[in-house]
């Protein structure tokens, strides 16, 4: 029982324990945290650490595939795809594995965790890196890889140290380097801290920013499977869905299928925050509904408020209202409720939130992290930020909602056919939350357009029509 | 057209069978291409225009204006047509409410930071966005309110001014510079709608192909120092032409307006230069407007009797070369600025009006070279003088020699046909001071010009029909754009002039049966046809020529009103 007062005191997680409101709920990820010096090789050892990355070893590369896609996981950066079935798109007919390869391929882990509301990957960083090492060991041997890069978000100063200074003690001790656990086995494993772009989280933003180029997205087809990291093929991992392979290798698929859906094996990390009482990060089973976490596992809303809303998966993510909470937090649960799963990264909001207010900051946000690369985002989130500043500052006009939706459309039509026009999804998540906020709380946005002010407090008790004018003074980024 | 002088290939053995075509349906029209072919360009070969920006076929693919997008039969969301290949089977929609609504939405994004100065704008007429405005969007400005402000004029380089207000980012420009010229000097800068083309800090947009980036922009945002506020591109007209730079002959459009050349554009050829040209190129129009001289001169600087007409400057010219017919001082300078046609005439005239055995070669100094088009020699038609004066049994002798035999005194008369001179002319026309006579035909006024004893106007290449042979001996029709200026005729008028006055029974009413009749003279130019204009090079009134110029548009769009025979979209055709 991993209570909060045995964490330290910077890392205020709440973690749900085991056999917590869910029952024989098994923890996966977030098995150690908060153990002292969880974070060095010696102590990941003494808890069975490492033994699935020798247990690989003897395996063959296709095997452990065959392992990891039994498993059912999936992967947890945000689009949910199978991860075993990603790693087995990587070119079978190209030397690697045995022989002297013709071409490298490489893995990259993807710890560019930007999206608002989500925060899983720092404590796995932090309290557990040598999984993620483990994790990737084990990847990069059944791709073949003998290079992993650990691309972390920019902001991630701490986590990058640590997880450097984990490579260097896995090195060390030869769970790196070129003789991986006396298999002869050779990788080598790079940190790389990006510049702070939330688009370089997008998986071909991500290694072109890793080739030192802007960090725009690719036209796919080809996707990195085939022509990845310096054109070789690459497999681009999450820090999580890495983080959960040494314990499917060392419990086995089964079990691993087990804790999870049909569809969905293993656990997930949840963050919680927004207006509930135990905001955190959550590991909880598949099947959990999102009302049970966020009323059961973190108290819901303060005394006499209820919740109006629910983003599920991070800020990208269709917002749910409270009628719709009891759907479960898996991939195609939530895929049918018409939102998606995303990165986990539930905010809550009570009904003192204005979502006009919400959803500019979200645009804002949305605008603000555009790469610039295609037109309808570069220009449309811009413009969706500019209608929803003026309906919460009062200047807008009786259109301005419609125009909203047709800007939106421009970037991503609604209902979302296939998805949107643009290169990359960046554009599919600024769009998708105008679409949703506007669909579930059109009353609301109307309301501002009719009093010509913000019916609610701000957070500072100030009415919204009253920090300024419309012209320049919040029309900077900030 | 290879060198006819060189041997024909041998017949190569059959290659294997091609591989087999792709059918697709475009718009319900059965379309078939070949595997590999994007669907912008497997509708074009219907006849169905799908627009752009970004997209460009000697640029790699970027998808990033998303102008483009159509509806495929294989997605449900609308795919950039640029990026997707054609496949068996396809059914492709490129007119459906959901795909002229998303192009809507583009040009609509588009102008949502645009600052419309269309009135300032020198690409106004030939603009993408406007083009597209009137074809598909047709709805009110509504501009950000603030705009996002950038560099409303910035010299980027000594050829290119840049208004980072007007681009649309296609990044074109970008793709050009790193993939054709090799010089990556250009650079997306900042992020999202705050970004903008730029150079890199401490260099310049210097490299001798930037012009093309001018080509290349759908927009007003690159723009040529040399052209801006000079002319709107909608009065000018186009005509197919060549570049007398260097001896590449890049294949050229002269825009003009009443008779004066505003600039250059290249036109597509690809076995000489694809698409592209250089800016020294571009420059050279200078020559056929500055320092023109339109009538003659006669008599020394000091000395010269004003007002005399061509005619009688002729017949001056004709009076004192006369005599010395066939004696030993006279001598002819010829210049491979002159086309075939000219040097068929004035070869005549020194072979048989003159009775000469021998001629000086002049021309410009070798200049720099690289490996895409720039060449060594500034000429645009020595390989077609030394064919010339071959069959003509005329010797070349290099210039330097010239200058040798004038101080011995070998010299003492000279024709010269153009005073293209590889010294300073200034050196060149004191050197020349002992010579007794010296009768040139010049295009613009100079040192040599001033010098000479009787100057007669020639014109240049843009004012008349003719041919130059670059140094692949690959001849090159350029036409006439707009008639000559004043009294200057095309040198061989000049030299057919010359030999009626002394006599000869020598009459073209054209440079058509000038070639056909001197031509036989000359054995390289025999498979040579003279009506054949090269690619692009057909004019039909209000019809568009292909291919396409390098800004992708066909040439003299802007007056195409009448949709080639069997394109099915009537209407809008000012797209590329």
């Amino acid at each position: 029982m991993a209570a909060p007062a045995q964490l330290p005191p910077t890392r205020p997680a709440t973690l749900l324990p085991t056999g917590g409101p869910a029952p024989g709920v098994e923890r996966v990820v977030s098995r150690r945290w908060g153990r002292p010096q969880s974070w060095t090789l010696a102590s990941y050892v003494a808890d069975g650490g490492y033994r699935a990355l020798k247990k690989a070893l003897a395996m063959t590369p296709a095997a452990i595939i065959d392992e990891v896609k039994r498993s059912n996981l999936r992967g947890r950066g945000g689009a949910g795809f199978p991860t075993g079935m990603k790693w087995s798109f990587i070119p079978k007919d190209v030397p690697g594995s045995t022989g002297a390869p013709s071409k490298p391929r490489y893995l990259c882990v993807n710890g560019d965790e930007s999206e608002p509301g989500t925060f899983k990957d720092r404590y796995i960083l932090d309290n557990d890196p040598h999984a993620l090492i483990e994790g990737m060991a084990i990847a990069s041997y059944a791709i073949g890889a003998h290079t992993a890069y650990v691309y972390l978000r920019g902001e991630f100063k701490r986590q990058a140290e640590r997880m450097e200074a984990a490579i260097a003690e896995a090195r060390e001790h030869g769970f790196l380097g070129p003789n991986v656990a006396g298999s002869g086995f050779a990788l080598e494993a790079h940190v790389h801290r990006g510049a702070g772009a939330y688009i370089c989280g997008e998986e071909t933003a991500l290694l072109e920013s890793l080739e030192g180029k802007r960090g725009w997205p690719r036209l796919k087809p080809p996707f990195p499977a085939v022509v990845g990291l310096f054109g070789c093929p690459t497999v681009v991992n999450n820090v999580e869905t890495l983080a959960n392979v040494p314990a499917i290798l060392d419990r086995g698929a089964a079990w691993f299928a087990g804790l999870g859906t049909e569809k969905s094996g293993g656990t997930r990390l949840m963050c919680v925050s927004g207006h509930v009482r135990r905001p955190g990060v959550y590991e909880v089973p598949m099947k959990m509904t999102l009302r049970q976490l966020v009323v059961d596992v973190c108290g819901g809303p303060e005394e006499g408020r209820t919740i109006k809303a629910v983003i599920p998966g991070g800020s990208s993510s269709p917002v749910l209202a409270p009628h719709e909470l009891d759907v479960a937090c898996e991939f195609e649960a939530l895929k049918n409720a018409g939102t998606m799963a995303g990165s986990g990264g539930v905010i809550v909001m009570d009904d003192t939130a204005c979502l006009v207010r919400t959803l500019w900051r979200i645009s804002k946000f949305y605008a603000e992290e555009s790469c610039g690369q295609c037109t309808p985002c570069r220009d449309g989130t811009p413009w969706q930020e500019a209608l929803l500043y003026r309906m919460e500052n009062g200047t807008a006009e009786p259109g301005d909602l419609d125009k909203l939706i047709s800007v939106a459309n421009a970037i991503c039509p609604f209902p979302p056919m296939g998805l949107g026009n643009t290169i990359c999804p960046l554009g599919d998540a600024a769009a998708l939350p105008v679409h949703s906020f506007v669909q579930k709380f059109r009353p609301e946005f109307e309301a501002h357009l009719r009093e010509k002010r913000c019916p609610f407090p701000t957070p500072w008790g100030r009415s919204a029509g009253a920090y300024g004018p419309a012209a320049p003074v919040a029309r900077g980024w900030s | 057209m290879p060198d006819p002088s060189s041997p024909k290939p041998p017949e190569k053995a059959p290659s294997p069978a091609p591989p087999a075509l792709v059918n697709l349906v475009i718009d319900g029209r059965p379309v078939q291409a070949k595997p590999g072919t994007n669907l912008i360009e497997a509708a074009n070969q219907v006849g169905i225009d799908i627009p752009f920006f970004c997209y460009h076929r000697r640029l790699s693919i970027a998808a990033n204006c998303r102008m483009c997008l159509v509806e495929v039969s294989n997605a449900p969301k609308l795919v950039p047509a640029c990026q997707t290949l054609v496949s068996e089977g396809l059914k492709v929609t490129t007119g459906s409410p959901r795909v002229l609504e998303s192009h809507r939405s583009v040009e609509q994004m588009l102008l949502y930071n645009h600052p419309v100065d269309c009135a300032i704008c020198d690409q106004a007429g030939e603009c993408k966005l406007q083009d597209y405005y009137m074809e598909f969007d047709h709805r009110p400005y509504q501009p950000a309110q603030p705009r996002v402000l950038r560099q409303k004029r910035k010299p980027i380089g000594p050829f290119v001014m840049l208004d980072q207000e007007r681009c649309v980012l296609c990044t074109r420009c970008v793709r050009f510079m790193r993939e054709i010229a090799q010089q990556p000097q250009l650079g997306v800068f900042a992020r999202g709608n705050h970004e903008y083309i730029d150079t890199f800090p401490g260099q310049p947009l210097d490299s001798k192909y930037a012009g093309n980036t001018i080509d290349l922009c759908p927009v007003g945002a690159l723009l040529s120092r040399d052209f801006r506020f000079r002319a709107r591109a909608f009065f000018l007209s186009t005509t197919p032409s060549i570049c007398a730079g260097c001896a590449r002959g890049c294949n050229t459009f002269v825009d003009h307006y009443d008779g004066v050349a505003y600039r250059y554009r290249p036109r597509e050829n690809d076995a000489v230069n694809q698409a592209w040209m250089c800016d020294d190129g571009r420059l050279t129009r200078r020559r056929l407007v500055e320092d023109r001289l339109t009538r003659p001169l006669v008599g020394r600087a000091g000395s010269r009797v004003q007002g005399r007409s061509l005619a009688e400057a002729l017949s001056a010219a004709a009076a004192r070369l006369k005599p010395l017919s066939g004696q030993a001082g006279l001598a002819a300078l010829v210049s491979p600025q002159l086309s075939v046609e000219d040097l068929l005439a004035v070869c005549l005239l020194a072979r048989e009006g003159l009775g000469l055995s021998a001629l000086y070669e002049g021309g410009l100094a070798d200049g720099d070279e690289d490996a895409l088009l720039i060449r060594a020699d500034k000429n645009p038609n020595r390989l077609g003088l030394r064919w010339v004066a071959r069959g003509f049994g005329l010797a070349l002798r290099p210039f330097e020699s010239l200058l040798g035999d004038v101080s011995a005194g070998r010299v003492t008369a000279l024709y010269a046909a153009g005073v293209e001179v590889p010294k300073e002319p200034q050196v060149v026309a004191a050197a020349l001071g002992p010579i007794g006579l010296l009768v040139i035909q010049a295009v613009r006024h100079g040192p040599l010009a001033d010098a000479a004893d009787i100057s007669l106007p020639a014109a240049p290449h843009s004012e008349y029909d003719g041919t130059f042979v670059n140094f692949e001996g690959r001849p090159q029709r350029f036409q006439r754009a707009y008639p000559e200026w004043d009294e200057a005729r095309p040198h061989w008028r000049l030299a057919e002039a010359l030999l009626r006055e002394l006599g000869f029974a020598w009459r073209w009413p054209s440079a058509r049966e000038l070639f056909a009749e001197l031509s036989p003279r000359v054995p390289e130019l025999a498979s040579f046809d003279w009506n054949d204009l090269g690619p692009g090079g057909r004019r039909e009134p209000g019809v568009a020529a292909r291919p396409a110029a390098a800004d992708a548009r066909p040439p003299g769009y802007r007056e195409r009103a009448v949709a080639q025979p069997g394109q099915g979209k009537q209407a809008g055709g000012s797209r590329g």
